[in-house]
């Protein structure tokens, strides 16, 4: 059973479609309060993770245990506190979004019509369209109203803003930051647009191939990777810089950009000092993070 | 490889022509058969190959307009012209080879059979480029599967083989005339410089799309903006719905049933409250015509059934409202006991209908022939209770591919009809052995209810 604020808790779970292993021996906890990027190419298993966590999916071995119940088990009680915006926008077509917003509020005890009324002004949804009419991108904005609308505890947001124009994008992490002030709300956010949720996750999840590449602190893996350009203050650069843990070096006679793994700032200048070089460390964003775990 | 050689090797050869490939190689077999085998005096045999050409032009038709609404296909430069060389090189291709088989009738020489055999060639022709430019002009192309009865009945009473034989053998020359006046209209026709552009990018539903589920999605949505009141659900019904959700305890098995049943039948309630009575006029026009048809009438109890193919359960969803796989199964289950109920219902009250209808409708002579009104047998209605388990384990199983799930169950009910498991099991029926009847009865429910509980608490459930 899980312990402490574990809401999720995943073990040695495998799960495979065919001959594609979609989940290779995951093990994962989710805590309270955290806004987790779940990170991966196409076909990593990100959505498959996220299926499993509420139930949709069954794993072929391990076990997947979400608020205290078996995923496969849970009752409208857990579900009730759970928000899923899944990626392929299914709704219910011939509905118009009104009739759509209605029937699903009906499924919940609480529903937070203040916020629906804000959302659907922000992000300009007409209610009498009907949903199969809808552009993907109105699609996206129905699905994470219906999601976000009982306040849910647990919000799974499988690829929420893939389909959602610049403007849209900006105002849905708008409504992120605030839904994320709620210090009970776990997030669990899968998205290819790292630009965007770098802006709002405490914890990354890199996965590649269904194995879990990276789980860590998003502050620690920013700590993990530094770039920096050391420019030589007189003459050319040595032909072997003294650095640790290179991943990355390009370098001409007199300037280098390196990446390196696992450096302090402080050990980097006195380094750059003792080579009589300056020295320019720059963050790395996620993507390129990203880029270099992966690779 | 040639933007052309892609799009023919993409589009004609798609998985499915396999299968219409199949269909139509089963019936050249036969026609050949009877061709060969009866010789010049048998009328009606020559009417079968220019069906057979008449669906051919169809289907050709279909897979070249396939392509053209694709973008970037035929409405590049140099390439306009290819449907209609398509077409001509198939349907020339397949009349010359249906053509080939007058060479074979027993007892004529070459001399007697060539004009015979050109006339042939032409009215085969004939009846491919109508079938091509039935596809071409009308969208719903695909009702022509319903023209080979009023074809037998038309050839019954007003002998149209008849005529086409003897026009072929009599008149050779003044059919050949017309097949080439034909031919000349339709290379004219698919040569029009505006064919490609009146087509390219639009949206369309093609001869095997009935399978693709997006598109589908596409043109119904396409279909509701023109009419707005199509698929709408009346306020009076989502109320009604909407209450029974809401008011019932928040999380309980009722709620997500209602909330299940509104789904499924939320839509056709509203529909049949708008349009009831042209949906009774339907109704009674249907069965004044089975009813003429005589026994091959009661077909009627099986038709609901394999519509049912097609039901979606809502098992796979990925809408997540707070219903969990237990709620899943007892919504799914629920929803299969009512539908079955409420086909069972209409089926029973239909063949009632007739019984009432019986007395009231005259025996109708045409041309010697005699039509006697048939009442259904009410002793049927034992068919839908007895089947739509057994359909809706088929859908539940290919749940992705509800048309291959439709196709199986016409094919499943085809090789039961053919060893008459269900006409003797049904003629059997309750009264006369009851105790095989219940049997069968609980055999499948029992099949279907393990197989929902299988899915629903151990498969993946997403669409």
């Amino acid at each position: 059973m899980i312990n402490g604020d574990s809401i999720v808790k995943i073990r040695n779970v495998c799960k495979k479609f065919g001959k594609i292993q979609a989940l290779d021996n995951i093990d994962l906890d989710i805590k309270r309060g955290e806004i987790i990027g779940l990170l991966g190419a196409n076909g990593a298993g990100k959505s498959t993770l996220l299926r499993c966590i509420i139930g949709l999916y069954p794993a072929d071995s391990g076990k997947c245990i979400t608020f205290d119940t078996d995923a496969l088990k849970l009752t409208p009680t857990e579900l009730g506190r759970i928000g899923y915006v899944h990626q392929e926008g299914e709704l219910l077509n011939w509905m118009t979004v009104k009739q759509l917003i209605r029937y699903v509020s009906a499924y919940y005890e609480k529903w937070n019509h203040e916020l629906e009324e804000i959302y659907i002004k922000d992000f300009d949804i007409s209610l009498k369209d009907r949903v199969g009419s809808l552009s993907p991108g109105q699609r996206q904005k129905v699905a994470i109203l219906l999601a976000i609308g009982f306040d849910p505890e647990l919000l799974i947001l499988d690829e929420p803003a893939s389909a959602l124009d610049p403007v849209a994008r900006s105002r849905f992490l708008d409504l992120l930051l605030q839904i994320i002030q709620d210090d009970n709300r776990t997030i669990i956010i899968s998205s290819h647009i790292l630009s965007d949720i770098e802006k709002v996750i405490d914890r990354a999840l890199i996965m590649r191939q269904g194995s879990m590449l990276r789980d860590c602190g998003f502050d620690d893996l920013r700590e993990e990777f530094t770039r920096f350009t050391l420019s030589s203050l007189n003459g050319y650069l040595p032909d072997e810089l003294p650095f640790k843990n290179i991943v990355s070096c390009e370098k001409n006679n007199n300037q280098a950009v390196l990446t390196v793994q696992n450096a302090f700032p402080e050990k980097l200048e006195a380094e750059a000092k003792t080579l009589n070089c300056e020295i320019d460390i720059k963050p790395l964003s996620l993507d390129e993070i990203y880029r270099i775990v992966v690779s | 490889m040639s933007i052309l050689s892609v799009n023919l090797k993409h589009l004609y050869q798609r998985k499915a022509c396999w299968l219409l490939g199949l269909f139509l190689g089963f019936f050249t077999f036969v026609i050949l058969v009877a061709i060969i085998g009866t010789g010049k005096s048998r009328q009606g045999v020559l009417l079968a190959p220019a069906l057979w050409m008449l669906y051919a032009g169809t289907f050709t038709a279909a897979l070249s307009i396939d392509v053209l609404t694709k973008p970037f296909s035929y409405c590049l430069p140099g390439h306009q012209d290819v449907p209609r060389n398509f077409l001509s090189f198939i349907g020339l291709l397949l009349a010359f080879l249906w053509s080939l088989s007058f060479f074979f009738i027993p007892g004529l020489n070459f001399v007697e059979t060539l004009p015979g055999a050109l006339a042939a060639f032409s009215v085969f022709t004939i009846s491919y480029w109508m079938g091509a430019w039935i596809t071409f002009k009308f969208k719903n192309w695909p009702l022509i599967f319903a023209f080979p009865p009023l074809l037998i009945f038309g050839d019954r009473e007003l002998n149209i083989s008849g005529f086409i034989v003897r026009a072929i053998w009599e008149s050779p020359l003044l059919i050949i005339l017309a097949g080439i006046l034909v031919n000349v209209s339709a290379w004219r026709y698919w040569s029009r410089s505006d064919l490609a552009r009146k087509y390219c990018g639009k949206l369309w539903m093609g001869a095997f799309d009935p399978w693709n589920k997006e598109k589908t999605k596409k043109l119904v949505a396409e279909k509701e903006k023109k009419k707005p009141d199509l698929n709408r659900v009346l306020p009076g019904v989502e109320s009604f719905f909407i209450a029974k959700i809401s008011g019932t305890v928040s999380g309980s098995l009722r709620q997500y049933i209602w909330g299940c049943l509104y789904k499924s039948f939320g839509v056709g309630i509203s529909q049949y409250r708008r349009d009831w009575l042209r949906f009774f006029l339907a109704v009674l026009l249907l069965l004044c015509y089975v009813g003429y048809l005589g026994a091959v009438g009661n077909v009627v109890f099986l038709v609901p059934v394999i519509i049912v193919a097609n039901m979606n359960l809502n098992v796979y969803s990925n809408l997540l409202i707070s219903g969990g796989r237990r709620e899943r199964f007892w919504s799914a289950l629920t929803l299969a006991f009512v539908i079955t109920i409420f086909i069972t219902c209409i089926v029973t009250a239909m063949a009632m209908l007739t019984m009432l209808l019986k007395p009231l409708l005259p025996e109708l002579t045409l041309k010697d022939n005699s039509y006697v009104f048939n009442a259904l047998n009410i002793k049927l209605f034992f068919i839908p209770l007895l089947m739509i388990p057994v359909v809706l384990v088929v859908r539940l199983i290919f749940h992705k591919k509800p048309m291959l799930a439709m196709f199986l169950s016409v094919m499943l009910f085809s090789f039961l009809f053919a060893f008459g498991i269900v006409r003797q099991s049904l003629f059997l029926s309750i009264d006369s052995t009851p105790f095989l009847a219940i049997t069968l009865l609980c055999f499948n429910w029992g099949i279907f209810i393990a197989v929902l509980r299988y899915i629903t608490m151990r498969c993946c459930l997403t669409e």
